[in-house]
């Protein structure tokens, strides 16, 4: 490795030539050449001609003081081109979004109705024959019903090998509300605006137009939970076991062949993307929720569909996280590639929901195996933070101490990256596919900002740090275990409190 | 407003019809004449600039801010009010005018004009556009609350009017329409930050960032605290003439370097930017960045290593020494600039 000794030993020579190489003349380093604010703008917005901009090139870089400046330009730049992108989102978004006090009220009503639905599910099934005779014709999307639950437990046996991406994931950074990317938290974190948004718009957009209003706003409801325990806490108070046979219902019924090509809306793909990997809950009733919205006709068998699947969902979440991810991963995988990765129908079309009150005790006990098999994943759930990250395909996970995993392809794969430190993690946030930042207990903060290497920032203080908050390599704000909030906008180097 | 001929630069007409493509809203009471001063300013700017850049010192003096202890300059506008030997004899092709004036943003422009003058209806127009993005800047420049009072301080500034010789001065009389004028706000911001970090800093000894303070030949000065360092641990006395001899040819083999290649050289090393954050001021895409910094690093290893080499005549051995003593003699160094390679 001599040679990158070398490049070692170099490094730090032109770092101090550079920094001391002056143009002869500006002795004083007062800036006596050093253009005002009209040129350093126009030069940054590149507006100057060829001779002008080769005359500040050849000043620039012999001069620190305009290269500060410059820099600080940057930073003040790349804010705001994220902020135009995710203005062109949220614009996007804004109608959908209600009124903040309409989601916890009608997360309230969903749940109630949610349970409502199961238990009338539960204990009122129908013949087969009825699956079809219910089904509405142009949305039976095929090979859905039967074939389901054999290829739902395909799907799921196939997530303990992935790590199991749990629903605990928060919106990602596209998602409006936040001004920076949200956070992954372990399983404590209160709904997040951008869940309880697309709860928001459930009711919303759902009362008016359906007959299964209010299972639906039960799919809504689940679709917020993923990220946050309330749901869990439902499910697991409105009891387990007869959720499985509803379970597998539902993971027919959720969002697939119908789902996917209703991709193509531009709702959807923002409905995906802001629901983030972990949460293809709520990207499918988004989905559902946008289809509603867009007054297409299957899409009414749709959000039955997805709707009394997810209420029961809830209720298997009694015993498993993972019936949550499990739905989510289908529908996660739906929305990514928009193409089979679902070759799995799993998230069955939504007619077929309408068939999940039809459940045969074949399915239920196959069924049951599953939320078995999800129930054995819980206690490892809690270890499994996801981030994810504006990029589909990328996301993060903490599976182990001292080891962060990253997929790259939606969560089918992980490979390991080694961290300095076996701390336990609570809380990440990837603001670009290659930058995320990590914090967790006694102050320790990671950062990578090529995807690749972590390299550990000091903290503002040794604190438990329960949340992060980042907008680019530079810029984040923590949040300790008191309340107390730190910000830095050099990369950790420097941190200021926050109120 | 200071007179220049009206008309000299840009006649009423090409007025008329620039301040039709920044569509200025009734309410800014903006007009014709008036924009066409402005313009005739920013052309002059433009063409007549003395060579010393005494105006864009005028302008940044000022724009600085109302802290800096240089005459304020405010009653000069940059262009108008020099003195005829430092102007240009030569007028400006009128095409090379004709070409400035459609490259200017017309908008911004017409807002800044309308602002200095005080209009309130373009000041709701301003504080509701640009207001946040200000505060935003500010934050993302110099952090939360050093960047609320950033912010804060501008805009008091930018709203406030001063009567200087009769005559209503504002901030805004410096913005010439050829940049955005979100981007003129945040250079000035940046100018403000980095005027204050540099106060603040002054205080540190070893600071390379303070250029000035160094002479350029001081690399003596750096030598002298090698040598009393090594002098500490291990008396070389043919380390320091190596590492005097590598930091001799290092220069220059820097100075070789095309100026926009050691631009980027200095963003990476000295400033620490994101191969992106460079990429944005050079206009360039990350990867090129990436790809050219490679390019120039080799570079300057080849011309230092031929210099070293054939000029100095050191040989393999000593060479790996020198390297060796800048590892060691700059190891500060070399954590930070790792910690940008990330």
């Amino acid at each position: 490795m001599a040679a990158r000794e070398e490049d070692k030993a170099m490094a730090g020579l032109l770092r101090r030539s550079l920094a001391r190489n002056v143009a002869a003349g500006s002795g004083s380093g007062s800036g006596e050449d050093c253009p005002g604010p009209e040129i350093l703008a126009a030069y940054f917005d590149q507006a100057l001609d060829a001779q002008e901009t080769a005359r500040y090139d050849l000043h620039f870089s012999r001069c620190s003081l305009c290269r500060e400046q410059l820099a600080a330009m940057a930073r003040a730049g790349a804010a705001s081109e994220a902020k135009d992108a995710e203005k062109k989102n949220a614009s996007a978004w804004d109608w959908l979004m209600g009124p903040r006090w309409l989601m916890p009220a009608a997360a309230m009503l969903v749940a109630l109705l949610a349970i409502a639905g199961i238990a009338w599910r539960i204990w009122r099934p129908v013949a087969p024959a009825n699956e079809i005779a219910m089904a509405q014709p142009d949305s039976v999307p095929g090979p859905n019903s039967v074939p389901a639950p054999s290829s739902e437990l395909r799907v799921n046996p196939a997530l303990p090998t992935n790590s199991v991406p749990t629903p605990q994931v928060a919106p990602p950074a596209k998602s409006a509300p936040l001004g920076a990317t949200g956070n992954s938290v372990v399983p404590r974190a209160a709904p997040t605006p951008g869940d309880s948004a697309s709860v928001a718009m459930e009711p919303g957009e759902r009362r008016p137009s359906r007959t299964y209003g209010a299972t639906s706003a039960g799919g809504a409801k689940a679709g917020a939970s993923h990220a946050n325990t309330a749901a869990r806490r439902e499910a697991l108070s409105s009891g387990g076991g007869t959720g499985n046979a509803n379970y597998a219902t539902r993971l027919e019924a959720a969002p697939p062949p119908q789902t996917m090509s209703r991709m193509k809306s531009p709702e959807m793909d923002r409905g995906a993307m802001r629901a983030g990997n972990g949460s293809g809950v709520s990207a499918g009733t988004a989905n559902s929720a946008d289809a509603t919205a867009n007054g297409t006709e299957s899409v009414q068998a749709q959000d039955a569909a997805v709707a009394p699947a997810t209420p029961p969902a809830k209720k298997a979440e009694a015993g498993s996280v993972e019936s949550d991810s499990s739905v989510v991963v289908p529908s996660d995988e739906a929305k990514e590639s928009n193409a089979p990765k679902t070759k799995q129908p799993p998230p069955a079309a939504p007619s077929h929901a309408v068939g999940a009150m039809n459940l045969s005790a074949a399915k239920m006990s196959e069924a049951a195996a599953l939320a078995k098999l999800q129930a054995a994943q819980i206690s490892s759930n809690l270890m499994n933070l996801q981030i994810p990250t504006p990029d589909a395909k990328i996301l993060w996970m903490l599976a182990s101490p001292g080891v962060i995993e990253k997929s790259e392809d939606g969560g089918a794969t992980w490979k390991p990256e080694y961290l300095e430190t076996r701390a336990l993690i609570l809380a990440g946030a990837a603001p670009t596919a290659k930058i995320c930042w990590l914090v967790g207990v006694n102050g320790i903060i990671l950062r990578t900002t090529n995807g690749a290497h972590w390299k550990t920032i000091r903290p503002p203080v040794g604190a438990d740090f329960v949340r992060v908050e980042a907008e680019d390599g530079l810029t984040a704000t923590v949040t300790a275990t008191d309340g107390r909030k730190f910000a830095t906008v050099d990369g950790g180097k420097s941190w200021s409190g926050v109120k | 407003m200071p007179s220049s001929p009206a008309g000299q630069f840009v006649s009423i007409e090409v007025a008329r019809g620039l301040l039709r493509k920044a569509a200025a809203p009734a309410e800014w009471n903006l007009s014709v004449e008036r924009f066409q001063l402005v313009l005739e300013r920013s052309v002059a700017h433009r063409f007549t600039k003395a060579p010393s850049g005494a105006h864009s010192k005028a302008s940044s003096n000022t724009a600085r801010g109302s802290s800096s202890e240089r005459t304020p300059a405010g009653a000069r506008d940059s262009g108008i009010e020099t003195p005829p030997s430092t102007r240009s004899h030569a007028l400006p092709d009128g095409r090379a005018i004709g070409a400035y004036l459609e490259s200017l943003h017309a908008a911004d422009l017409a807002l800044a004009c309308a602002c200095g003058d005080g209009n309130a209806a373009a000041w709701d127009f301003f504080m509701t556009l640009f207001r946040p993005e200000l505060y935003r800047a500010g934050r993302a420049i110099a952090g939360e609350s050093a960047g609320r009072e950033l912010a804060d301080s501008l805009y008091a500034e930018l709203y406030g009017l001063r009567e200087v010789a009769g005559q209503r001065k504002s901030l805004f009389d410096y913005f010439l329409g050829r940049s955005k004028l979100t981007t003129w706000l945040h250079a000035i911001l940046a100018q403000r930050h980095v005027d204050a970090i540099r106060r603040a800093r002054r205080t540190e000894p070893l600071d390379e960032g303070e250029a000035g303070e160094r002479a350029y030949g001081a690399q003596q000065n750096a030598l002298g605290n090698s040598a009393i360092r090594s002098a500490a641990s291990s008396p070389e006395p043919e380390r320091n003439r190596f590492l005097a001899i590598l930091q001799a040819v290092l220069t220059g083999a820097l100075d070789a370097l095309a100026p926009r290649d050691r631009l980027r050289l200095a963003y990476y090393y000295v400033e620490g930017l994101t191969l992106a954050e460079i990429g944005r001021l050079l206009g360039e895409h990350e990867a090129t960045v990436s790809r050219k910094l490679e390019r120039t690093r080799r570079e300057i290893r080849n011309r230092v290593e031929g210099a070293l080499r054939q000029e100095k005549k050191l040989s393999a051995a000593q060479l790996q020494l020198c390297y060796e003593y800048a590892r060691e003699e700059w190891p500060f160094d070399l954590t930070r600039a790792l910690s940008q390679e990330e």
